[in-house]
């Protein structure tokens, strides 16, 4: 029996829009097949009664972690030395329209 | 009629500017005027393994906030993922809140009074990291690279979200006016800082869509935009053509919103709770010390000056409106006692004359108790109301001793009938066409006075000046029926 | 004895008390990596220099009676998505290729001031998705008991170079089974701490409420030694638990006491899935901890089969979301981006830079948190999470600790499984638990099957790390187990 497909290429064409990330003719037809039968497994969680259940976020439980507001300056240079491109102190982007 | 049935909404950005630190890293904010990407380490660049660790102060500014604007504290309140992809954003994700499943925003509901009977209802308050300065090269729809300043990315925004409650570009100038001194009586923000308030709006017309705008910066310009965007969605329906639901930009240079023409696909945020950052709970007694230490706010400002010191609603509210406006005025009410006058001045002639040298009240130099001797040479009669426009004029361009620029410039008031009898004399015999007119005409003895003032550079006294015209007015008609 | 072959406190003790020099040792080991590192490639980088000037300063300061850490002289490998400053940490990919971080992790600020000698980053699979580390933009890795067949992973660099001699302790990541995987496929020990307990600052984000940084030695007082040096709070991470330091290796009582131990064995652990050599391995050592003093039971864990979909849906989420920031412009790879406007760049440098299985996930994890999916996906994963803690904290009213395999398979061959994700998911089946629950688990070699080294995995309740040493300790001291030098 042929599998029945749950993604479509459409859907994986907007997922890698939303993700930014070109991909291949190869790649859509080969993620559709994979992500399918991935999605068809994750299904089993539909068998799991959890409705009631609070999800959990954060596996410790502590909340109200704070910083004092104290400016510890860092050296900028350091930081600097990774981009690719730059334009004096800026970063350079691509284009935006 | 242009303007009918106008719905705007706002979502405010506020820097809170008190804070020493950015929201989730220790880099100072005292970015202005420095060089770019100065103020920033690897948490607010987004280095891989970096963690956001959060101010402890920018809770409690947000609460006092919320506090001020009438909203409902959340007790369980965290950060959310807003994921998407700009330039301006180091990590592709925005670390916000969310009114939603996976969010709770600090706060909910609440108001602004805008003092002209309208209220601006609230819909949620929420703290966030401003993204980087973008610096297009030429226009952003014409430029061919992005420089990206990282030193503003990642310092603690307040985000204000309003009902779409405002029915006019005016009264959201209003609205953004009321919340600067809101916020600027709690100490939490100082709107002079350049950048420090931007906005978005979006607006629908009557019958139309819903057209977002985004990249106002100024309470000034959020008035402009917004007429532009009447302007231009009326035409375009008068014309038959619809309006397309649509984020438009606001070029604060050129004036005009353009279309931004993003693509057809709806924005997804994917939102989630932030993993990196635990719940923040705001406990009743946090609440309450926090209510103990706010210091009093506009609306309750203008109640005293009203109640109090028997300043006019009116005067009271364009007072309160601007923080640094109402507190000079309480400075110059330490010696002066007559309150309606003061403020008489001070949102009259004082906040027309800083409009036009393009000043703010805090660039003001002039001490308040020359703003009182001031009042007092007009209450003397030394000075004539234009006269005083003339040193108020005079004292704000350097800050002077109204006194002294009265001596120096004999700026003082022409109130002898004999010296002004002179004068007029030699009006009327330079002006037989008008004294003509005027026997006949009432409004052309406006004329004559112009030219007493205008020989005497606006010292005559224009009561006294008028009688003398009219009582020779008066004699001429006699002696020609006679 | 072979100072290679010495464990870690003993170099420590050694180089701090001048019987052995911390650069003679380095250079030893360095020996040994540039033997078999050609067979293994379980570095990406190594930091030879910078290895050596630590070494040498380490031996001034003995000469000089001057104070020295409790890791002097030991040679440590950093799997390389762990920062270290000014050193390239690429996380196996193309993406971070050039990235020099300008930090160091709040771990490897650890290691230094204890005076670890780092001697370079270890291979992974890509930003630490896979369970094999053939997913490296720098090739795969080689298992040292068997250079066909792979080191587990992600932290198969980590898992190699330990059991290799190329270091003598190594750090990892475990997210889902990442330290516990290499650990038991190349024979050596491998702790996930409970979630909290080890700073994740300066840990490239894969999924971040499920990881951990975790040691890996060769034998268990190592790498309780590795985890007293670099446990702790830590102000940088927020989610970083407030808690005292504990000398980890002290709780190890020689001889081990066992009596009323409640050890339960995890049913669901034991079943069908998993290779019979695995299970009869598992089964004797759980039978030798009896044979100790303990008492063992069953117990079953019915939620357990809904761990690996759980684990891997909130994996692939916070993923899509950690992996956004990789856009070519403050670090890494950028492709050339002539005339594109930032959309299309941004997609072109991801499309390069990121190898398949990443944007897999990156793909999925989109899907699992978009606009109508997000509560069928993504808010049931973390109620079923909700489910498993459950089930696990009444386990654990019942046993002290929870036994089952680390991987229900001994090392598979390279290529096996590389055409099937989903294949290769289930392989974790047996470690998502602890990290879906937070809790401490560790994989200690409980012997060979067909000649290949089979983990024995031990569970325990939050911050109880001392009793999952306890026990892995009382097995290594039964000498059914003794390290092996491998290749
Ligand atoms: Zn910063």
């Amino acid at each position: 029996m042929p599998r029945k497909s749950r993604i479509t290429l459409k859907e994986i064409e907007h997922l890698a829009w939303l993700a930014r990330v070109q991909l291949t003719k190869r790649e859509k037809r080969l993620f559709k097949e994979q992500l399918s039968s991935i999605l068809e497994y994750f299904d089993k969680l539909d068998e799991a009664n959890v409705e009631e259940l609070p999800p959990t976020f954060h596996v410790v439980e502590h909340y109200n972690v704070f910083r004092e507001d104290e400016p510890r300056p860092f050296p900028s240079d350091i930081v600097l030395k990774n981009p690719p491109k730059m334009k004096g102190r800026f970063i350079k982007a691509p284009r935006i329209v | 009629m242009v303007g009918d049935g106008v719905k705007i909404g706002l979502e405010v950005h506020c820097q809170l500017t008190s804070l020493k630190t950015k929201l989730f890293c220790s880099c100072p904010t005292d970015y202005r005027g420095k060089p770019p990407n100065t103020n920033i380490c690897p948490v607010c660049m987004g280095e891989p393994g970096t963690l956001p660790v959060l101010n402890k102060e920018a809770v409690r500014a947000a609460v006092m906030v919320a506090l001020a604007l009438h909203s409902k504290i959340s007790r369980f309140t965290y950060f959310t993922r807003k994921n998407y992809f700009y330039p301006d954003m180091a990590k592709n994700f925005q670390i916000s809140q969310y009114d939603g499943v996976g969010g709770a925003p600090i706060a909910k509901g609440g108001y602004v009074d805008l003092g002209n009977g309208k209220v601006v209802r609230i819909r949620r308050l929420q703290l966030e990291e401003d993204p980087a300065r973008l610096v297009y090269e030429g226009t952003i729809d014409t430029a061919t690279a992005t420089l990206v300043d990282y030193n503003r990315h990642g310092v603690a925004l307040i985000e204000i979200v309003t009902e779409p409650d405002i029915t006019s570009p005016e009264d959201a100038r209003r609205f953004l006016q009321k919340l600067r001194s809101i916020l600027e009586h709690l100490g939490v923000f100082d709107g002079e800082l350049e950048g420090s308030m931007r906005c978005d709006a979006n607006i629908s017309l009557e019958g139309g869509v819903r057209v977002e705008i985004k990249n106002i910066s100024s309470y000034k310009d959020v008035e402009r935009a917004l007429r532009f965007e009447i302007t231009r969605q009326s035409s375009l329906i008068s014309r038959g053509i619809r309006v397309v639901r649509e984020t438009r930009f606001w070029d604060e240079r050129r004036r005009v919103t353009v279309s931004l023409r993003v693509k057809e696909t709806e924005e997804d945020y994917r939102y989630f709770p932030e993993p990196d950052l635990p719940p923040v709970v705001i406990t009743d007694e946090f609440i309450d010390e926090v209510k103990r230490s706010l210091p009093i706010l506009p609306d309750e400002r203008k109640r005293i000056f009203v109640e109090k010191y028997g300043v006019s609603e009116q005067n009271a509210e364009v007072l309160v409106n601007d923080k640094a406006l109402a507190d000079f005025f309480e400075d110059c009410l330490k010696h002066y006692g007559k309150a309606q006058e003061l403020s008489n001045l001070l949102v009259g002639d004082f906040l027309a004359q800083l409009h036009s040298l393009n000043l703010s009240v805090r660039e003001v130099k002039v001490k308040p108790e020359y703003i009182a001797k001031l009042l007092r040479l007009l209450d003397k009669k030394v000075l004539t109301g234009h006269l005083a426009k003339a040193v108020l004029r005079e004292m704000l361009e350097t800050g002077r001793d109204p006194e002294a620029i009265v001596e120096e410039k004999g700026l003082r008031r022409i109130g002898s009938r004999e010296e002004l009898e002179k004068i007029v004399d030699r009006v009327f015999r330079e002006n037989r066409k008008a004294v003509e007119d005027a026997l006949v005409n009432e409004k052309a003895v406006h004329f004559l006075v112009g030219q007493v003032m205008r020989i005497t550079r606006g010292k005559a006294d224009p009561n006294l000046t008028r009688q003398i015209i009219k009582n020779k007015l008066e004699k001429v008609r006699a002696s020609r029926k006679a | 004895m072979n100072p290679l072959l010495y464990p870690a406190e003993k170099v420590a003790s050694a180089v701090r008390n001048g019987e052995l020099s911390a650069l003679d040792y380095l250079e030893a080991v360095l020996e040994r990596l540039k033997h078999v590192e050609p067979k293994l490639n379980a570095f990406i980088t190594v930091t030879e220099e910078l290895a050596r000037r630590k070494a040498e300063n380490i031996d001034r300061r003995v000469e000089k009676g001057l104070k020295v850490g409790k890791l002097a002289g030991v040679v440590v490998a950093v799997k390389d998505n762990i920062c270290v400053k000014g050193v390239e940490t690429t996380c196996g990919s193309r993406i971070l290729k050039g990235y020099r971080p300008s930090y160091n992790a709040t771990v490897v600020e650890r290691l230094m001031a204890e005076d670890a000698v780092i001697i370079g980053k270890t291979n992974m699979d890509e930003f630490a998705m896979g369970s094999s580390t053939e997913f490296s933009a720098y090739g795969p890795t080689r298992n040292p008991w068997d250079l066909e067949r792979v080191p587990g992973g992600s932290s198969g660099g980590s898992g190699a170079a330990v059991a290799s001699g190329e270091a003598t302790l190594a750090l990892g990541s475990d997210t889902g089974g990442s330290v516990r995987c290499p650990a038991a496929f190349c024979g050596v020990v491998g702790l996930k701490p409970t979630y909290g307990l080890v700073s994740r600052y300066g840990l490239v984000a894969y999924a971040n409420s499920l990881e951990q940084i975790g040691p890996m030695a060769r034998n268990v007082g190592d790498c309780a030694l590795l985890l007293s040096v670099i446990a702790g709070y830590d102000p940088r991470d927020s989610t970083s638990l407030k808690v005292q330091p504990m000398d980890y290796q002290t709780k190890l009582t020689d001889p081990p006491e066992l009596e009323k131990l409640r050890i339960g064995v995890i049913k669901e652990f034991m079943g069908e899935g998993v290779q019979e050599g695995v299970r009869e391995r598992v089964w004797n050592a759980v039978q030798s901890l009896e044979n100790l003093g303990a008492r063992v039971g069953e117990v079953s864990l019915k939620s357990l089969d809904y761990a690996l979909a759980a684990y891997y849906i909130i994996a692939m989420s916070e993923a899509s979301s950690n992996l956004a920031r990789y856009d070519g412009l403050r670090y890494g790879f950028r492709s050339s981006d002539q005339g594109l406007d930032w959309n299309r760049a941004y997609a072109k440098t991801r499309r390069m830079g990121f190898g398949e299985e990443v944007k897999r996930r990156i793909i999925l994890g989109t899907f699992a948190l978009s606009a109508g999916y997000y509560e069928a996906y993504y808010l049931k994963a973390l109620k079923v999470r909700t489910l498993i803690r459950m089930e696990f904290e009444k386990a654990f009213k019942k046993f002290d600790v929870l036994v089952g395999p680390s991987m229900p398979m001994t090392a598979f061959k390279i290529g096996e499984k590389i055409e099937d994700p989903l294949e290769l998911y289930m392989c974790d089946i047996n470690t998502v638990p602890a990290n879906l629950v937070g809790i401490p688990a560790i994989s200690v070699p409980c012997g060979l099957s067909d000649g290949l080294p089979v983990g024995l995995q031990v569970m325990a309740p939050p911050l109880r790390e001392d009793l999952v040493f306890k026990v892995a300790y009382a097995y290594e001291r039964t000498g059914k187990w003794m390290f092996q030098l491998k290749p």
